[in-house]
């Protein structure tokens, strides 16, 4: 039984270990390939800050609120486990803040703590009104996805740098099931108008002074289009760019002018801090993830694709969940191929 | 008396604050800082800077409140500041966790700091061994940038700061009008302070980036504070120790405590060790004193004897001395002006 995931971002990996663990006692013939055209320092994920906190709003899509709970709850279990620090895994608390009271988010009895800023607090922060504190968790993606790869290497999973083109090519290999975790790019493998681009610039910092997070939110604006500051265990991110429909991976000069004026606005001590990086990236945004499973007939075989993609800007928030849910939709396809009840029979 | 002339003798949080306090209430007075160690070499130095209260037994709490509250306001407008990286000063939020329910559900200073609430049962779980606990947010002055800051303030103003080891506050009686005696641990031979004892403290300093939170044993005895760019862990409490050499039995207990509140410190790096003597008292000595031999008199104004506490009340002893030093002006002027008549 060969598994091939394409993409090697947090999705990518992560879907990749949860079946590894689930199912290869359960399929000695489980062979678990991994393909991806990037890979850890250069995927979206690594570009992320790594704050696990969903969006605002879920929209009613409680599935999704679901795959962050499991998400948030796995990792919580981690915490002080001895791979913690490797995985780029720690609690960090902070401030969401508002120019108008809001309603609870789905989350605030996930996190740790959620609670109405005081008004002492709020002095903090001229021009917002209201806000949230909690205690939530950081999964660096620097960390976390080479933590991810050692694990797949040695439970000898093979990693391939290459582009795929299309699902046909890995099937006509003889490949059994594809997992897409192709994010921004899923798009090239099968036309996805629902899937496009949400723009992402932020600068590094040197600010060790930070110890919390800091997202300021613009109803009317949007989600990310509010400047954040965001402490990781190395660098500070500052942020607040979400351009949707903008392909460019380039950093612009007016958006790092508009990051760096608005944090040091809502930081003045920032003024002071050393910049030592920036990037782009895009958040493969879709109004609701896709987690399918897609049967593909060619010829007289029946090929099966589990798509895990447009997880937008909460990828890390929501990933583990995701890589369950994948997991499941896996063992639904051993399920009926007969995989699982019965010895490994002759391969399709 | 045109300018009058001001000596601090001490340069750690409570010499170098106050005269600064001196410079902003008397402008006119010339102020000058003697102490014989300066930063990095200070008690303050070692010390982490967390704004979290020490008791005193004698000390009236309204007054120990008073003298939090003043020093927290003045440290949380640094904070939101373009300086406060600068001068060290940083928000951290964090826990105080209790194996056993502590005596006092609310302490005196729950209103000051921000946000305090006792912890729900989900954070709990992060500490096994512990039943009660209380999240707050608080401010973290780091020494040395905070000295530092208060010496560049301090240099700003025209004062003058000298190396010299003061052996006795009478020494000073020619030279200076007013003797602020902010000797810390210094005070008991500088002015024979039975009441003053040290208790020891050694610390570790270590390189731990992803730690962004305060944990303290409600005991005291064990604590982790994340400073800039080293996190402290503490600790002990020795009594009447005068011993600054560390001990590295200590540092294992100590590690060995810390890790078991916080496990992922076992990954920590570079790790220092270093001592500090509390200069400790049953309350924090804030006082007016005229020494005098024969007809020539020279005022004192004490404030030492801050112990565990420094750093949580510095600018409101700093405040109060600063009041005191203005008194004994006033009455030097007075009587300078009788001597006239």
């Amino acid at each position: 039984m060969r598994v091939a995931v394409i993409g090697a971002g947090v999705i990518g990996l992560s879907s990749a270990l949860c079946i590894h663990e689930q199912f290869h006692g359960l399929v000695p013939s489980l062979e678990l390939e991994v393909y991806a055209d990037h890979f850890t320092p250069h995927t979206t994920s690594d570009g992320a800050a790594g704050l696990w906190q969903p969006y605002l709003s879920d929209h009613g899509n409680l599935q999704e609120t679901l795959w962050n709970k499991e998400t948030f709850d796995y990792l919580l279990g981690h915490l002080h486990s001895p791979a913690a620090e490797e995985m780029g895994l720690f609690l960090i608390s902070g401030y969401n803040l508002f120019t108008e009271p809001v309603p609870d988010p789905s989350w605030k009895n996930i996190v740790l703590g959620f609670r109405n800023l005081t008004p002492k607090e709020l002095e903090l922060f001229p021009g917002y009104s209201y806000g949230w504190f909690n205690t939530a968790l950081m999964l660096e993606g620097r960390s976390y996805l080479p933590w991810l790869t050692n694990r797949l290497t040695q439970r000898g999973v093979k990693f391939f740098h290459k582009k795929v083109e299309s699902f046909q090519e890995l099937f006509s290999q003889g490949v059994d099931v594809v997992l897409n975790c192709s994010g921004m790019r899923a798009g090239d493998l099968q036309p996805d108008p629902e899937l496009q681009p949400g723009r992402g610039q932020i600068i590094k910092v040197l600010a060790p002074w930070v110890k919390h997070f800091i997202i300021t939110h613009d109803l009317k604006s949007g989600i990310y289009k509010s400047p954040y500051i965001i402490p990781g265990s190395e660098f500070t991110v500052l942020g607040g760019i979400y351009q949707h429909g903008n392909w460019s991976e380039e950093n612009s000069a007016k958006d790092h002018k508009s990051i760096w004026d608005s944090c040091c606005r809502l930081l003045p001590a920032l003024q002071k801090a050393k910049i030592v990086g920036e990037w782009s990236g895009l958040r493969p945004a879709r109004p609701s993830v896709r987690l399918e499973r897609e049967s593909i007939r060619l010829g007289n075989l029946q090929a099966e694709v589990i798509h895990n993609y447009g997880h937008g800007g909460f990828g890390i928030t929501i990933h583990w969940g995701c890589a369950m849910a994948a997991a499941r939709l896996f063992g639904n396809i051993l399920q009926e191929k007969k995989q699982l009840a019965s010895p490994p029979g002759p391969r399709l | 008396m045109a300018s009058p002339k001001v000596a601090v003798v001490g340069a750690g949080v409570i010499g170098l604050s106050t005269a600064l306090c001196i410079t902003e209430t008397c402008p006119s007075c010339s102020v000058t800082v003697l102490s014989d160690q300066f930063s990095p070499n200070t008690t303050s130095d070692v010390a982490a800077g967390m704004l979290i209260p020490h008791t005193y037994p004698d000390t009236p709490i309204h007054r120990q409140k008073q003298w939090f509250k003043e020093t927290f306001t003045y440290l949380f407008a640094i904070s939101n500041s373009a300086e406060a990286s600068e001068a060290g000063i940083h928000l951290v939020s964090g826990w105080q966790v209790f194996k056993s329910a502590p005596k006092e559900e609310l302490p005196f200073w729950s209103d000051i700091v921000l946000g305090f609430r006792p912890m729900s049962e989900a954070e709990l779980q992060k500490f096994p061994q512990h039943q009660f606990g209380q999240a707050f947010t608080t401010l973290k002055c780091d020494c040395p940038p905070y000295l530092l800051w208060l010496e560049k303030r301090l240099k700003a103003t025209g004062t003058q700061m000298y190396t010299r080891k003061v052996a006795d506050l009478w020494e000073l009686h020619s030279e200076y009008d007013v003797v602020v005696n902010c000797a810390g641990m210094g005070a008991h031979q500088l002015v024979g302070d039975k009441q003053l004892f040290p208790v020891r403290g050694q610390v570790l300093k270590v390189h731990a980036p992803w730690v962004k939170h305060f944990i303290r044993d409600g005991d005291g005895l064990t604590y982790i504070y994340p400073g800039i760019h080293r996190v402290t862990l503490g600790g002990t409490r020795e009594k009447g120790s005068w011993s600054l050499s560390p001990d590295p039995g200590t540092t294992r207990d100590i590690f060995d405590r810390c890790c078991s509140l916080e496990p992922s410190l076992r990954g920590a790096q570079d790790i220092e060790v270093k001592v500090g003597l509390r200069p400790s008292r049953q309350c924090v000595r804030v006082q007016r004193e005229v020494l005098s031999q024969g007809a020539v008199k020279l005022p004192v104004v004490h404030n030492y004897g801050h112990g565990a506490g420094g750093f949580s009340v510095h600018r409101g002893t700093a405040n109060e001395a600063a009041h005191l030093v203005g008194e004994c002006i006033s009455a030097l002027q007075g009587s300078s002006s009788r001597a006239k008549l």
